[in-house]
């Protein structure tokens, strides 16, 4: 058992497998949203999907394309006070701003339930961020395996889905009339357990009705995919060609928004807001992509062209050396950077770039 | 946590976004997948658009100057004191400027406009940027008959040939640059035009650089090898007048192999389309190079072909929506001449008082020149004054009354302040370049006592002798679809379901070539310019946004004294190397700046950022360039 695994309470891997009637999903919804704060995909306007907090069990999407926005906002807002200063007669008293209640992420994607295991790891990393680290132990995070792949995803090339073995507190798994929840942690089996009469033991066939339909799922793959492996031999042997740099880093627009949305991302700048008569420390989202996130104070940049910038990504992402500490590449094949790129520089068109060593825009 | 979608306050590319918003304060941004516009593809910008509100220098209450000091007042006194005054001035005749931002909503602007023409009797309303917004369209209501954009960015991505000019489109309009970058990876042809190399004519099939000052130079021979290529000819699309005309002007052109090719990949492509996005020029020559730009689209049948675009990006997100209220000195709203006495008696009727139809002056000739001046919005970030402190430059007013979100160096000369709801905070409705009406919704809430500026302008209104009302943006709407020409019967529940909605545009008949001027003759002086015509670093949804404004504000400190930039074989020529001091020596003045080589620029030009302009203010005179001679210091 890792020390991550035993943060959330339990072993790696599903601990049980319990099946729910579709019928009475709602019932389950209306249990689960009586324990705390249930974050899930809602309807946004015209075919937008968004993460956001649910008031009632039929604003909850069951079938939908994954938003385009992360729910890693959930536990790493744009925007995250981390604690408050005060003035006060006895000194400055600061206090930590935590979530009210324990909230439940419903239906994140697999790819997503692996982004917030990546990042897991990455706050338990070196300096402990408590900050994190709490608000994280209170998420349960129930995710919702994909039986098709969606248009831009690649998470088969990265071990993040479309179903996963573990790295959820729930997993659920459409089967029709009934929806398969397997359990992978203490925190999971609470949730199913809170819920009695609800869900019951699955039988032998809904478990290898799952196993087809993570099957299918996986030769559904069609072209979107990235081949990590030949690329990282490639960075991590110093076999990329210079001048490719330059080339790609004329296809972006440091709009930043591959770094935004990726799930794996956690860069950010710490700034205090005053509000009212003290101020909030807040963290917020940055990146590596903008000109001046490396500047240092005495003027030095270690990254002052977009080429520097846009080589870091991906030697950070796909390289040896992070894949060894993170035992993964900094990816979880969600597709999002495919469609927020102002240009064309997103993972799946660099790490074939740099596999071929030819750019084609 | 509240989420809206909005639209984006930056650029007039007319992006889409979700604003979060924790305790009523803007918290982050979500790109809209599907919004039309943006697809989900949002800039920098964008992805910061919530910020300003939440961490600038809010102003939270008005304020009054009393005995040299602006102190807090509450509303009623505040707005008794600036009626008061614009009242005073007005009935001793003496003059009132009104500038309102470009980024205010088709309903702040409108009532900006009612508030001028209107309740104060004076045509002096203007917002920055316009002017060189309004000359471009101009240029290509010349040839079409119709002063508009065409088409959208959708229709940008989806065709086979572009011609893009430009300033630095990847700086100005990241997202038209998305748009145009997909094309081209799709396999569309890309053709340059513009005063320098920029990340775009590096992306391009061909790129040509034009000298300032001789513009179309750089235009005619592709406009010369299009008609090379058989358009204009009886059966080959739209027949236009003035062919002959154009054909003499064109005589003497030589037409090179490079603009033989990107004339025929525009003239043989089946969806053809042109992007104008702001380039530092002077205005005649803004004015100059749509037309030919016109010619050009006109030629290639990309003029109303469904599919193909015609597209003026203006900087700021609201100017069309701006322009289309009337915000000009030289038009009704509708863009309708001053004489249109049908349209003012229809405004006379909806605002309860006379309409005033003189043609008034720029907002630039506004500062310092009226006596008493209405500032709304965040319209001195829009360069104007051109250079030197505003605070300065407005005192020459009587009355100065800001209605503005931040405290901004317009506060320094301010005798009334009307705090107002930021861009992010605000309710109504904006106009895009592609002709597209869309909500903007209200993000978060204003702090403290701040208000709508449309509450603030429609009370001034009141007070000034207008008629009751309006109660919301929305009845302002509703006003604006009755009596502004182009939003007339506007479907407003349209609005709330879709993700807005297309303004009509007349159609375009038969275009009407012009001839182009003569080529300028050869010089070979050098000229130093100024590479864009907008600061986006002390824009202030920039400058407090604490993420956005690193970059700029860092190369301001890396640069104190400003900079230069140059050809690395002008810089050895002048045996000068990067950090190095040059006097630069116009007809006008001089300065002393700092070398930086850059590679792209061509022999004998030397380019100067827009943010450092007023280091270069006592060389350019106004202008966005001038010949020079550089010495070594």
């Amino acid at each position: 058992m890792s020390d991550q695994d035993a943060a959330r309470g339990g072993s790696a891997g599903p601990r049980g497998a319990y099946a729910i009637e579709r019928s009475r999903i709602d019932d389950w919804v209306s249990t689960v949203l009586a324990l705390g704060e249930v974050i899930a995909p809602m309807a946004g306007h015209g075919g937008d999907v968004l993460y956001a907090p649910v008031e009632t069990p039929d604003q909850v999407l069951w079938e939908f394309d994954n938003s385009l926005h992360p729910p890693k906002e959930v536990l790493l807002p744009q925007t995250d006070p981390l604690f408050e200063i005060r003035g006060e007669r006895s000194g400055w008293q600061v206090a930590a701003v935590r979530p009210r209640e324990p909230r439940i992420l419903l239906n994140a994607r697999s790819c997503d339930a692996s982004g917030i295991r990546f990042l897991r790891g990455v706050h338990e990393e070196d300096l402990r961020d408590s900050a994190y680290l709490r608000r994280d132990a209170d998420l349960t995070v129930v995710s919702l395996s994909c039986p098709q792949p969606c248009s831009q995803g690649f998470c088969i090339c990265c071990d993040a889905g479309p179903f996963l073995d573990d790295g959820f507190d729930v997993q659920l798994t459409d089967l029709g009339e009934v929806l398969l929840a397997e359990v992978g942690s203490a925190k999971g089996e609470a949730l199913v357990r809170t819920s009695d009469g609800l869900f019951r033991p699955a039988s032998e066939q809904e478990l290898s009705r799952r196993r087809m339909l993570e099957a299918v799922a996986i030769d559904s793959f069609g072209e979107s995919t990235c081949h990590f492996g030949s690329a990282m031999r490639r960075i991590s042997t110093g076999r990329v060609v210079e001048a490719l740099w330059d080339t790609m880093s004329d296809w972006c627009f440091e709009c930043g928004a591959c770094t935004l949305v990726c799930p794996t991302c956690y860069c950010f700048s710490i700034k205090d807001r005053q509000s009212g008569g003290g101020w909030q420390r807040c963290r917020m989202w940055d990146s590596c992509q903008y000109g001046a996130f490396t500047l240092e104070a005495s003027g030095h940049n270690p990254r002052p062209h977009r080429k520097d910038r846009v080589k870091r990504r991906f030697y950070h992402k796909v390289s040896a050396q992070y894949y060894l500490r993170d035992g993964t590449v900094g990816c979880v094949g969600c597709g999002r950077c495919v469609t927020v790129c102002l240009g064309t520089t997103d993972m799946p068109a660099v790490v074939t770039a740099i596999r071929k060593g030819v750019w084609n825009g | 946590m509240r989420t809206v979608l909005t639209s984006c306050p930056f650029c007039g590319c007319g992006c889409g976004l979700y604003v979060h918003a924790r305790d009523g304060i803007p918290s982050g941004v979500a790109a809209s997948q599907h919004h039309p516009v943006s697809q989900g593809r949002l800039c920098a910008r964008g992805w910061s658009a919530h910020a300003a509100a939440a961490w600038g220098p809010r102003l939270t209450r008005p304020m009054l100057r009393r005995d040299g000091e602006l102190r807090g007042a509450d509303w009623g006194e505040a707005l008794d004191t600036a009626a008061r005054g614009l009242a005073r001035l007005r009935s001793s005749g003496r003059s009132i400027g009104v500038i309102a931002s470009p980024r205010l909503t088709n309903e702040e602007s409108y009532l900006a406009v009612r508030l001028a023409r209107g309740a104060l009797g004076t045509p002096h309303i203007d917002a920055p940027l316009r002017a060189e917004f309004a000359l471009a369209l101009a240029g290509i209501g010349e040839v079409s008959g119709v002063a508009s954009s065409r088409g959208t960015l959708q229709d940008v991505e989806a065709s086979d040939a572009i011609l893009l000019v430009e300033g630095d489109l990847a700086a100005s309009h990241p997202r038209a640059a998305s748009a145009i970058t997909r094309a081209v990876a799709a396999g569309a042809k890309l053709v340059c035009c513009g005063p320098a190399a920029t990340q775009m004519s590096r992306l391009a099939t061909l790129s040509f650089t034009w000298r300032p000052g001789a513009e179309t130079d750089s235009l005619a021979p592709l406009i010369a090898g299009a008609l090379a290529a058989g358009a204009g000819e009886p059966g080959a699309g739209q027949l236009a007048a003035g062919l002959d005309a154009l054909r003499a002007s064109l005589a003497a052109i030589a037409v090179g192999d490079q603009a033989r090719a990107a004339a025929r990949w525009l003239v043989e492509a089946a969806r053809p389309s042109v992007v104008v996005a702001p380039f530092p020029a002077a205005p005649a020559a803004v004015r100059r190079v749509t037309v030919a730009v016109a010619n050009l689209a006109a030629l290639c049948g990309g003029l109303g072909r469904p599919g193909s675009a015609l597209l003026v990006l203006p900087t700021r997100s609201n100017a069309q929506g701006s322009l289309d209220m009337g915000v000009t000195p030289e038009a009704l709203p509708g863009g309708r001449p001053l004489d249109d006495g049908g349209l003012r008696d229809r405004l006379a009727a909806a605002w309860g008082t006379a309409v005033t139809a003189d043609r008034g002056v720029d907002a630039a000739d506004m500062v310092g020149q009226t006596s008493g001046l209405v500032i709304v919005g965040d319209a001195l970030a829009g360069g104007v004054p051109p250079v030197g402190p505003a605070g300065e430059a407005l005192s020459g007013s009587e009355l100065v009354v800001v209605l503005d979100a931040f405290a901004s160096p317009a506060l320094d000369a301010a005798d009334v302040v009307l705090p107002v709801a930021a861009a992010i905070e605000s309710s109504g409705t904006v106009t895009g370049a592609d002709g597209w009406l869309r909500r903007v919704r209200p993000g978060g809430d204003p702090p403290g006592e701040a208000r709508g500026a449309w509450w603030v302008l429609a009370e001034l209104g009141r007070r000034l002798g207008l008629g009751g009302g309006p109660d919301s943006p929305d009845q302002v709407l509703e006003e604006i679809a009755n009596v502004v020409p182009g939003y007339r019967g506007v479907d407003r529940g349209a609005l709330d379901t879709g993700w807005g909605v297309l303004l009509p545009a007349p159609p375009v008949d038969r275009a009407a070539l012009q001839p182009l001027p003569a080529p300028a003759s050869p010089s070979d002086d050098r000229i130093v310019m100024l590479d864009g015509v907008y600061d986006w670093g002390s824009d202030p949804l920039v400058d407090h946004a604490p993420i956005l404004c690193r970059d700029e504000r860092s190369r301001r400190k890396l640069f104190p004294r400003g900079q230069v930039a140059m050809a690395p074989g002008d810089a050895e020529a002048l045996g000068v190397r990067q950090g190095w001091l040059v006097k630069l020596v116009s007809n006008h003045g001089e300065a002393v700046l700092p070398v930086v080589l850059r590679r792209e620029l061509a022999p004998g030009r030397l380019s100067v950022p827009f943010a450092f302009r007023y280091m270069l203010a006592d060389v350019l005179a106004g202008m966005p360039s001038a010949s020079v001679r550089v010495e070594r210091v």
